[in-house]
């Protein structure tokens, strides 16, 4: 029982991930299959992920009422809030025209939309009060910060087209070249990680259980 | 029974009830009074600006509800139902069009291992679940990251010089192709912390800082453009939609004679 | 008791109430809309490129679409998405529709219904099918490389897709002429990694501006043919559509607060460094 609970898991990812790798080079309609059968099985899989995700959340919810935490009342109007839906959803389903697509529009939308449109607020007041160059490379960041926060916008176009175009260049350039040389500190840093799923020696991703 | 036909039943024909209940739905009075729903919403929302509340708070939950119980929903329609349910029992599907498929008893084994995470005692069933996806899926990224990431933009980084070179004399290209040489080699330098960064390695490090300081500053411009926009979304909802303001511009426009 | 110094301009403007800021960007946006001022807009050569692609493209070429965004992006990502439908319904193109992001389906079909009432010959299956919602994010794109119907067995609305007439001839990525992402994460990297370089497709971004900049490496390398960024980019596209909307109404107060966070941040920044002199020069005379 202890192999399958330990060494079983790390032998799977081994064997899996060798064979999608080798898969990659062998020119038969069997890789092909492989490949296929893989994706449409994972799709299932990725399925029932979701459903532990939010069945995750409606434990963490009740587990709070049934304690009564202080708060609980607020995990109620989430449980209910979310029975009311999945019924109405299993019941008309949820395109639009439906219960559950008139709540998504006029319920749902405007709270996730004004949720982040309150970081407007914050980021100008942050900006303002916390933005300052103190060293050069600040004062990098704030130059190419400033430029490309007026060169990108009609009023900066107005004042001048070469605001406009200086934005453009920064844009094309200096910021291509910066995060290209992150976009290729993360690729090298995937293949590693993926190398270190693939022969066991990262094992994160498998979570506790017991 | 008949519940379950209208669980499982194909949505796209509509049946005149549906029809009915659609009409309903996108027609004026159920537009208006989601509208005053949608604007209370956005102002209580907007409370948090002044400061945390309990009206945002219930605002909140309800919004972790109302998404946990759509995406519950949506799952079942877009995913369980076409992808496992219809697959295993092709009988269920009212259009005749699923074919029985027995191997997705497999993954839905493995699915279930992920659902026991719940129970204590068995959540360790998961760890094969795991194993097969995420072992699977490295072995395709392993080649993909490195044929459709690495490679092309490796390639693009040490094309340009050359490029600028042989594409005709021009001032601008080539510093343009220095810049985008540089500035992606000394960062690429800058995140090896393998070699300490003093001496050239160091000066090299140091062009990689400045180069991810302009790039982060670029980022922040365009963010503070990404956040306004959004607040602006908001505002427009509420003169137009809620308010309408164009109304009151009108009669502006009246009393002005224009 | 002595009575506290008394704190000159600068210092005073340095410590302005936050909620003096928050009623200033309040100002600076709702003044525009109501008495718009008409900036003109100058169009991008990174939108110019997505919008010369769609525009000439063969009718009936095949275009696909994935919508990876929720109501968080909407105001940025919805107005684009729009132009780009209705251009390609103007040019009687065939879409395939995806949506990797689970809060997102909706707000595509409302858009595709608005499409509709501007051109009520566009079709559903005929036209554009709308595979909808799938659980997997990169699993799916690799899924939509291999078969949309094996990953999509059932469109968003319930119907079959096999048995759809623009399956026919545009069943899987490969078989696109182009594909449009509007993309308000990574999302747009795994489109590009695992679908558009592996299928040899060329691939147009729709992305908000908070991760616009970390797609212009793509752009580079020729893996994206043309980025429409931000509400801005949105707003090029419609002026270029010749239909001006939702974006370019916006376009006054996106630039009124722009304008007043540049002012704010260059006086707080030059403030600053006046008062860090004063102080210096303070110190040193008490020397």
């Amino acid at each position: 029982m202890q192999f399958f609970r330990k060494q079983f898991p790390i032998l799977l990812a081994f064997v899996m991930g060798m064979m999608m790798f080798i898969r990659e080079f062998i020119p038969a309609k069997i890789a092909i299959n492989l490949y296929e059968g893989f994706t449409n099985w994972a799709i299932v899989i990725v399925g029932f992920s979701a459903l532990f995700a939010i069945l995750s959340l409606l434990h963490h919810h009740v587990n709070k009422i049934r304690r009564k935490v202080p708060g609980h009342g607020y995990s109620i109007v989430t449980i209910v809030a979310f029975v009311q839906m999945l019924i109405l959803g299993l019941i008309f389903s949820v395109r639009p025209g439906t219960p559950v697509g008139w709540e998504y529009w006029w319920l749902f939308v405007p709270m996730q939309a004004t949720m982040f449109a309150t970081l407007a607020f914050f980021i100008a007041s942050a900006a303002f009060r916390a933005f300052r160059a103190r060293t050069w490379e600040a004062l990098a960041l704030l130059v190419a910060g400033l430029f490309v926060m007026i060169g990108r916008v009609p009023i900066g176009e107005f004042i001048s087209p070469y605001l406009s175009d200086f934005a453009g260049w920064i844009m094309n350039n200096p910021n291509m070249a910066g995060l290209r040389g992150v976009a290729l500190g993360v690729a090298l840093a995937q293949i590693a990680i993926s190398v270190r799923i693939i022969f066991g020696i990262e094992r994160t991703y498998m979570g506790g259980g017991d | 029974m008949l519940n379950l036909a209208i669980l499982l039943q194909a949505e796209s024909q509509l049946l005149p009830w549906q029809q009915s209940m659609s009409d309903f739905f996108t027609g004026s009075a159920m537009v208006t009074i989601g509208t005053w729903i949608a604007a209370g919403l956005t102002l209580v929302m907007f409370s948090f600006i002044y400061k945390d509340n309990a009206l945002f708070r219930l605002g909140e939950h309800l919004y972790l509800g109302i998404s946990a119980g759509y995406l519950m929903s949506l799952y079942f329609f877009n995913n369980m139902k076409p992808v496992f349910i219809y697959q295993l029992l092709p009988f269920l599907d009212p259009s005749g069009d699923s074919v029985l498929n027995l191997w997705v008893i497999i993954p839905g084994i493995l699915g279930v291992f992920i659902l026991l995470r719940l129970v204590p005692g068995l959540g360790w069933l998961s760890r094969t679940t795991f194993a097969f996806y995420i072992g699977g899926f490295t072995g395709i990224t392993l080649s993909k990251v490195f044929s459709g990431l690495l490679l092309p933009q490796f390639y693009a980084t040490i094309d340009v010089i050359p490029y600028a070179v042989t594409s005709g004399p021009d001032f601008i290209k080539l510093l343009n192709a220095l810049v985008l040489f540089v500035g992606a080699l000394s960062v690429l330098v800058y995140f090896f912390f393998s070699v300490e960064h003093r001496g050239f390695v160091g000066g090299v490090s140091r062009v990689g800082v400045y180069s991810l300081m302009i790039a982060f500053g670029a980022t922040f411009g365009y963010t503070i453009m990404a956040r306004v926009s959004l607040l602006i979304g908001r505002i427009q909802f509420l003169m137009f939609d809620w308010i309408h303001v164009e109304i009151i511009q009108r009669f502006a426009t009246i009393f002005r004679g224009g | 008791m002595e009575s506290p110094p008394k704190l000159t301009f600068p210092e005073l403007f340095l410590q302005l109430d936050r909620r003096i800021i928050y009623s200033l960007v309040a100002l600076a946006v709702a003044i525009p809309l109501i008495w718009p001022i008409g900036l003109p807009i100058r169009i991008t050569p990174e939108v110019q490129s997505v919008f010369d692609k769609i525009e000439n493209l063969p009718e009936g070429s095949n275009i696909m679409m994935s919508a990876d965004f929720d109501p968080a992006s909407q105001p940025e990502l919805y107005p684009m998405m729009k132009s780009v439908l209705r251009h390609i319904a103007r040019k009687k193109h065939k879409v395939a529709i995806t949506v990797l992001w689970p809060n997102g389906p909706n707000l595509v079909a409302q858009c595709i219904e608005e499409i509709k009432l501007e051109f009520p010959d566009w079709k559903n299956t005929e036209d554009y099918v709308f595979l909808g919602y799938q659980v997997g994010g990169t699993i799916v794109i690799i899924g939509v490389g291999n078969s949309f119907v094996d990953t999509f067995p059932k469109d968003f609305y319930g119907s079959t897709t096999s048995t759809m007439p623009i399956i026919k001839d545009f069943s899987r990525l490969g078989q696109a002429d182009y594909m449009i992402m509007f993309e308000a994460g990574n999302s747009g990297d795994w489109w590009i990694v695992y679908g558009t370089e592996v299928h040899n497709v060329e691939v147009g971004g729709g992305v908000t501006a908070v991760v616009a900049p970390q797609y212009y490496p793509y752009l580079q390398a020729k893996q994206l043919n043309g980025i429409i960024g931000g509400l801005k980019g949105a707003a090029e596209y419609e002026m270029l559509m010749e239909h001006p909307d939702m974006a370019v109404s916006a376009m006054d107060s996106q630039s009124m607060v722009h304008a007043l966070l540049f002012v704010a941040i260059v006086l707080a920044n030059l403030f600053a460094f006046i008062v860090a002199m004063q102080k210096r020069n303070t110190a040193r005379r008490e020397k």
